[in-house]
């Protein structure tokens, strides 16, 4: 069991590294220049030239991609070039957990909205309620989330001033509703599918029907023998949406004004500044298999038969 | 089940409990949105951060509404008899943040700081008149103290152009140039912009500020000019869409202050009998227009260049893009610029401009290549080449290509024109300082938008424009200059941008400043 | 016998799936809806040059009108019929959709199949490259390669990009667009192809064939790409609607299609920023794009159902 995961750990290292390769390559080939600023006047060549030769990006590329790695190896990701004046891991730590904060919140949400939904839309007799549910939780993943932020904004915030229209407040202020919701809706949707279709599935089980036959209260069958058994896939689920809802939404944190990781990457892509992407994608890409590794530790402690397989 | 019920509805009643105190009491606060400033450093910042930063940092004059200077900083500003020495006395009346006194070393230092080439600062091109500037800005010269710029007392700086530079006098009134505190920038480096160490000269001092998220400014105690009304300004940063962002917040009371309109609201807030009261709009000395390759051959006929220009309908691309609140512009340098006139614009309807593309060979614009109409993709350009596209389809039966570039691509584009060929671009330029020199001269004779126009009779009038000490003679060099730049049409002018303002009526004597239109706050109040 | 075996397999599946469709259309309002509504579509795509207005013609006197008997849906920014541009935008739509999910599923089976086959070391080397790409957020990844795209290829022609650089420009922009999406939408395909191709791999009749002494080309073409093909069919129901949005998003933030050409997502850019005073402009791009994923979703839902009951439900939008 423990080996598993430390070899898991270590398959970890290359992705890191392909990623890291990917995205400096691409992030340099990019044309544009981090010190173009949108002044009136171009960018001097000489001072272009200067700033080049002070953050070494005169040197040749293969130059540049082994002293970032050596420099990554020992953790430090170098200045950001929007702001000279912070590191890549101030610009981290600032960023990151207002992301998290706000997708921790918005997987809360989906998770303790979903699962209720989806089992509602499993188990109710009415096909009406089924169908209405399941509707509207389609509608959430085919609509884009710009489209939903704005308008929640407009009507919410300027319409009937419930909340304000920009900003951030901190989570636990009117400010991060509508970043929430709209951030909420898609996994929100995919819990619903999800944990109906797995209901649907483990209703029809012999135990189901055992324990229905002893003459369990209907409540404790449904959460505790059949929700426990639906809730892997929507584990799955859960885990392919934590990565990207956490580490934020662009469009979500621009419209909103939030100022969170996913808005930062942009920001950064627009700045050319190399050394904010590629600290920004591996951060990512840690959060993806820390997650993933997440998710099969759950299946290991919510599955008794995964449990005897690792056992072996 | 019950214990994420419990939590959810605790998390509820957290959210639903600060939504009320969010209501808080905003007496005496000016609140806006603007966008993320690059640099917090007065001697960096070129782009749109000095709006932010005119609030902190104040240069030694700026230039009233008769054109004069009107002094700031300074007490006195004096210009030799050789037309080169100005000799600056500072106002000591000024403190920094701190209370210290501002001195004349603290300028030299800032100025001598610009034009350091370890410290790259794009400013340093505003102080290129002064002598040896360049030179030690190129790296050419080592030695700091050859530069023309000297601390001569504790509060007076002498500075000597290169030449006689008549335009120098209005580049003293630019918000790029403003002092630092030496001993704190050397003391903290690069980190001295950072809240708790920053001293500023100018009304308001820095509190806090965190990236993308806010900036806060309180008055300065020590501030030497009159104390502002407002005591503290609450700055909301936004990315993507300003301007959007700032009309939402407006309307929803949580701003006081908009300093632009999304395209599509203008009409919407022109009809509002509430809304158009607050609406306050400032035509811009700038333009926009299209641009031909000059050394593409396929612009080297005049009568084709001429034929695109007049074809364009003006009117349309002023009530498409802006409702009718820009100004369609026949010429690219503006009215309000010396040397500039609408007279000189070429003249001629669209069945003038289809003969002019038959006499050049290409009758109804036949056997005329597609061609690429290349564009950024902010600032309503996108809508500005679709309008030109049709025009140019219609009314000449010649076809074109968009290509829209995100902005920092299209920067990258621009510069790489240098050498590489290009059909038109669509481009802009507005003023940084209220002088014909600033057009003719960097606009046009630097190249700044890769338009390749070489005109040596052009060359020579504004050569000697720029250094013609008697203003009337001044004028008519670059009169003459005008008249060149339109008859030859490197470029094809299409508008004069208007900024719009919205402000509350709550807050009184809010003003525009300058060509830049800068806004001050400490000027204003709140009723 | 074993070429027979396999035939039999395909066929008889083929049939079976065809029945179950049948009879889900029959049985399910909701897909006879969205099947309706995405012929509607499509037909709009095609005979959009029918249409009474030009999505081009710009008429500045009349821009930003609300929806009228003359134009159903309104005028844009320009004046432009918003029906018919809505119609030439689903052409975009669509043409992007197919398109990126031929590139996507052309590469998506090639690597899986080859890297399942031919297992080892290649098929590590290619799975940590395929789980690097996912550890990108695919969106950002998606904006990186849009800058890039659009950058190197919007310049003048040269040397080997010359013909890229031609064709970028002749399809407006939509060239970009489709490299884009096509180079980060493969890596679910080919990780469902590759776990196919590994259960199929040591299949008896697999086995036997290579026994009797085929070659590694000829089993991979007769047995394991025929019997991928009902994965491949999941896949195209998770690829489509994320291109048609990944599109639109693109083009929302403005590094997609370039102007004139409509694209729902360029629609709904303006119609975001035109919502207070223009609601219409908002509403019908976003009811389009909204309709249509909708549609596909439930259509989806439906093919899953039938080919791979243990997918259903689970996929990342």
């Amino acid at each position: 069991m423990l080996s598993y995961f430390c070899k898991r750990l270590l398959a970890g290292i290359p992705t890191l590294l392909i990623s890291f390769t990917l995205v400096f390559f691409i992030a340099h080939a990019t044309p544009g220049s981090p010190w173009d600023s949108s002044s009136n006047r171009p960018l001097e060549p000489a001072v272009k030239a200067r700033l080049d030769a002070k953050y070494h990006l005169d040197d040749p590329l293969y130059v540049q991609y082994v002293d970032y790695l050596a420099g990554a190896l020992r953790g430090d990701f170098g200045p950001s070039f929007r702001d000279r004046t912070k590191s890549v891991a101030d610009i981290v730590a600032q960023f990151l957990p207002v992301s998290l904060k706000l997708g921790g919140a918005a997987m809360l949400l989906a998770v303790l909205l979903g699962l209720p939904f989806g089992a509602l839309a499993a188990l109710s007799r009415h096909p009406a309620v089924d169908g209405a549910i399941r509707v509207i939780s389609t509608l959430g993943i085919s609509m884009p989330t710009y489209v939903v932020t704005s308008i929640l904004i407009v009507a919410f915030g300027v319409g009937l001033g419930w909340v304000p229209t920009f900003g951030w407040k901190g989570l636990f202020s009117a400010s991060s509703l509508v970043p929430v919701f709209s951030l909420a809706l898609a996994p929100l949707a995919a819990v619903i599918r999800c944990f109906r279709t797995s209901m649907l599935e483990v209703m029809n089980l012999d135990f189901i029907r055992t324990a229905r036959a002893k003459g369990l209260r209907p409540m404790t069958i449904i959460v505790h023998h059949m929700g426990r058994n639906a809730l892997i896939p929507a584990v799955t689920v859960v885990g392919a949406y934590t990565s990207y809802i956490l580490v934020g939404s662009f469009f979500v944190e621009s419209i909103a004004g939030i100022p969170g990781f996913g808005r930062y990457f942009v920001l950064a892509v627009a700045a050319r500044d190399y050394p904010v992407i590629i600290g920004t994608t591996l951060i990512y890409a840690l959060f993806v298999i820390v997650i993933n590794l997440i998710v099969d530790l759950s299946y290991y402690l919510l599955d008794p038969r995964v449990r005897t397989e690792h056992a072996r | 089940m019950r214990l994420s019920h419990a939590l959810m509805a605790s998390a509820i009643a957290l959210w639903v409990g600060s939504t009320q105190s969010a209501v808080a009491d905003f007496q005496g606060v000016f609140r806006m949105i603007v966008g993320e400033p690059r640099y917090m450093d007065p001697n960096l910042a070129s782009d749109f951060s000095i709006y932010v930063n005119a609030q902190l940092f104040q240069p030694l004059a700026r230039i009233g509404g008769d054109g004069q200077l009107e002094m700031l900083q300074a007490k006195s500003i004096d210009l030799g008899a050789d037309g080169r020495t100005w000799t600056i006395t500072l106002n000591p009346d000024y403190k920094w943040s701190n209370g210290e006194p501002i001195t004349a070393a603290d300028w030299e230092y800032s100025w001598k700081r610009i034009l350091n080439p370890k410290v790259a600062s794009e400013v340093a091109v505003f102080l290129s008149d002064i002598e040896n500037a360049e030179a030690y800005n190129k790296g050419t010269i080592t030695d700091a103290s050859q530069v023309g710029i000297k601390a001569t007392g504790d509060y007076t700086l002498q500075v000597v152009t290169g030449k006689v530079a008549p335009q120098f006098r209005a580049k003293l009134a630019l918000p790029y140039l403003t002092p630092v505190p030496k001993a704190v920038v050397e003391q903290f480096g690069d980190g001295w912009v950072a809240p708790e160490h920053m001293l500023t000269n100018g009304p308001y001092k820095l509190v806090s500020r965190v990236n993308d998220q806010s900036i806060v400014m309180e008055a300065n105690p020590h501030y030497g000019g009159k104390k502002p009304a407002i005591s503290r300004i609450e700055m909301t940063i936004a990315s993507g869409d300003l301007c959007t962002a700032q009309l939402r917040a407006y309307e929803a009371d949580e701003i006081d202050f908009v300093t632009c309109l999304p395209s599509q609201d203008i009409a919407r807030i022109q009809k509002d009998p509430e809304l158009s009261k607050q609406l306050d709009p400032f035509p811009l000395a700038a333009s926009e227009w299209v641009q031909y390759d000059m050394t593409n051959p396929l612009w080297a006929d005049k009568r084709i260049r001429h034929a695109l220009g007049l074809a364009i309908d003006r009117n349309a691309i002023v009530t498409a893009v802006s409702n009718g609140t820009a100004r369609p512009a026949v010429t690219v340098v503006p009215e309000s610029i010396p040397g500039g006139s609408s007279g000189d614009a070429i003249q001629g309807s669209i069945e003038d401009a289809r003969k002019l593309l038959a006499d050049a060979g290409y009758p109804d614009g036949k056997g005329f290549p597609q061609f690429t109409i290349a564009t950024t993709a902010n600032r309503g350009r996108p809508l500005i080449a679709q309008l030109l596209q049709q025009m140019w389809s219609e009314n000449l039966g010649i076809q074109s290509t968009i290509n829209v570039l995100e902005e920092n691509a299209f920067r990258a584009w621009v510069q790489s024109r240098k050498t590489e060929k290009y059909d038109t671009a669509i481009q802009g330029w507005w003023s940084d300082y209220a002088d014909p020199a600033n057009w003719y001269g960097d606009l046009v004779l630097s190249d700044y938008r890769q338009n390749h126009f070489s005109n040596a009779e052009f060359a020579a009038l504004v050569e000697k424009g720029n250094t013609e000490p008697d203003p009337a003679k001044r004028l008519e060099f670059f009169r003459a200059a005008n008249k060149i730049l339109e008859e030859e049409q490197p470029m094809s002018a299409i508008q004069n941008p208007t900024d719009l303002w919205m402000v509350k009526p709550h807050v009184l004597g809010l003003k525009h400043e300058g060509v830049l239109n800068m806004y001050h706050i400490e000027e204003a109040s709140l009723q | 016998m074993s070429t027979l075996d396999a035939d039999y397999r395909n066929g008889g599946g083929a049939t079976r799936h065809a029945w179950h469709l049948g009879r889900q259309i029959v049985h399910n309002p909701g897909l006879t809806a969205s099947l309706a509504f995405l012929v509607l579509i499509v037909g709009l795509a095609i005979l959009a040059p029918l249409l009474p207005y030009d999505a081009y013609r710009q008429d500045v006197l009349h821009r930003n009108e609300l929806p009228t008997l003359q134009h159903w849906l309104g005028t844009d920014e320009l004046g432009r019929d918003v029906l018919a541009r809505i119609a030439v935008g689903a052409r975009v739509s669509l043409v992007v959709a197919v398109a990126t999910t031929l590139i996507a599923i052309a590469i998506g089976v090639m690597v899986g199949t080859i890297s399942a086959y031919l297992g080892g070391v290649t098929d590590s080397i290619v799975m940590r490259f395929v789980d690097s790409m996912y550890a990108f957020p695919e969106t950002l990844f998606a904006i990186l390669m849009a800058a890039l795209v659009k950058g190197q290829l919007s310049g003048e022609a040269n040397g080997f990009l010359a013909p890229l650089v031609e064709a970028y420009r002749l399809s407006g922009g939509m060239l970009g667009v489709l490299l884009t999406l096509g180079l980060t939408g493969w890596l679910t395909t080919s990780r469902l192809v590759r776990s196919q191709v590994l259960s199929l791999k040591h299949a008896e009749y697999v086995l036997a064939c290579r026994l009797s002494g085929a070659s590694d080309w000829f089993i991979i073409r007769t047995h394991l790409l025929p019997n991928t093909i009902p994965v491949i069919l999941v896949a195209v129901t998770l690829v489509v609607p994320n291109a048609i949005l990944l599109e639109a998003g693109l083009s929302f933030i403005g590094i997609g299609v370039d102007p004139p050409t409509p694209s729902w997502g360029t629609m709904i850019a303006t119609g975001a920023q035109s919502i207070q005073s223009y609601p219409h402009l908002l509403i019908c791009p976003a009811l389009a794009i909204g309709l249509t994923l909708l549609s596909l979703n439930v259509i989806g839902d439906a093919l899953r159902d039938i080919f791979d009951p243990a997918l259903a439900g689970a996929q990342k939008a």
